[in-house]
């Protein structure tokens, strides 16, 4: 059973704060809030969930020592918020831990040394948006993780919705296209080589930047194909 | 494939001993002609490419549907068919180019399924675009009659998605 176990001040914006030392998923707590007239915005957060999802209901591993949450807020249609949000995490890990290399892998995966160690899920659901994220943080550093203690931990979530804030009110205001540069910066190189998984195929290229409304664009055979869903990988060696 | 090609096609099929004939074109798009029978309609269906979404590029010119008075003029010139329904179905098109989903996730049953019946505001399928997962929700009430994308099927704004026959 859930009980009450993070206490933390968050900014306004995230609304209230139901907090958990375990959970099923925090993102399909959120629905059963929404679901029970709960108003948004409000945030799930977790210390630990024991059915974590990821893309698809892929598991998430989901144990005590990361970060878990769903912060629902109002519904919003253009689907570059996504990448936007990853910007806004990936910008404070650097923060927080900077001997370690970020990359957001697009669309908003985010890899810490070549290693994915922190994935956001966003869900248009009964007129919310769903952003649920999990941050593999442990303070012995095992698994694909970040070392950081709980106090480490505080200040990634409290940074993190600050600059969300930030940036959301940036998006509302104009759209992607601001954020483009930033991402631009935050992703792998222009040029590197990565196969991309999209439905019904997958393709090898070039990746040759992101369009102003969030794409990723792929150059093969000497053409730039864009993608606006599919799942990337690096080509390393 | 233009519009005198398939014109071509229909002559053929109504010309030959055949009831349907389905065509399928590189890229994965096909089209059914079927023979206006006793109890049958003149129907065609198309499905879009299984291709990469390309938002960016010019949305392909759709191949031009025979109405349903053309369908009869070149297909059933000599009788007046009061039997074809398919224009009697209201079209239930994507709001926005991404990957179409019938379930809410993989195991999951799919959210409607063809002869069911469906309220104003339920939920009928997802539409994905760079991770965020949008409902798309019915604008009609009616019965589903035809679903015109696999499950993971890329889909382009404004493509149609579903038939529906209107209370």
């Amino acid at each position: 059973m859930a009980t009450k176990s993070i206490e933390i001040n968050l900014p306004d914006f995230i609304g209230k704060v139901f907090s958990y030392s375990e959970i099923d998923s925090t993102q399909v707590e959120a629905k059963r809030k929404i679901a029970q007239k709960c108003p948004v915005p409000f945030l799930i957060i977790a210390k630990s969930q024991t059915g974590g999802l990821g893309r698809f209901r892929r598991k998430w591993y989901s144990p005590t020592g990361g970060i878990y949450f769903t912060l629902t807020t109002k519904p919003v249609n253009n689907p570059a918020i996504s990448l936007v949000v990853g910007i806004a995490l990936v910008e404070i890990l650097k923060t927080i831990i900077p001997e370690r290399k970020f990359i957001l892998k697009w669309p908003n995966d985010i890899l810490a040394d070549n290693e994915k160690i922190a994935g956001i899920l966003a869900e248009n659901f009964n007129n919310a948006l769903l952003i649920g994220i999990g941050i593999n943080t442990f303070e012995n550093g095992k698994f694909n993780s970040i070392p950081c203690d709980e106090n480490s931990r505080n200040e990634i979530l409290l940074k993190f919705f600050k600059k969300l804030d930030f940036y959301f009110d940036k998006f509302d205001q104009k759209g992607f296209p601001y954020f483009l540069n930033k991402y631009i910066e935050l992703t792998i190189p222009i040029g590197a080589e990565i196969e991309i998984f999209a439905p019904n195929e997958k393709i090898t290229g070039f990746f040759s930047g992101i369009t102003d409304d969030g794409r990723l664009i792929l150059e093969c055979d000497n053409k730039k194909i864009k993608f606006s869903n599919g799942e990337v990988s690096l080509r390393i060696g | 494939m233009n519009r005198q090609k398939i014109e071509e096609l229909i002559e053929l099929v109504e010309k030959s001993d055949i009831a349907e004939l389905e065509v399928h074109f590189f890229g994965g798009r096909k089209i059914v002609i079927r023979k206006n029978t006793p109890g049958g309609n003149d129907t065609y269906l198309m499905n879009a490419p299984p291709t990469h979404v390309q938002p960016n590029a010019p949305i392909p010119q759709p191949i031009p549907v025979p109405t349903h008075q053309e369908t009869e003029k070149s297909a059933t010139s000599t009788e007046q068919s009061e039997t074809d329904n398919t224009s009697k179905f209201t079209e239930i098109k994507a709001p926005m180019v991404g990957t179409f989903y019938r379930k809410p996730s993989p195991d999951s049953p799919p959210y409607v399924n063809i002869g069911e019946h469906i309220t104003v505001g339920q939920v009928i399928c997802l539409i994905e675009a760079m991770k965020l997962f949008n409902e798309v929700k019915s604008e009609v009430s009616g019965t589903i009659k035809n679903i015109l994308l696999e499950d993971a099927s890329p889909v382009e704004f404004g493509q149609i998605i579903f038939l529906v026959e209107l209370d």
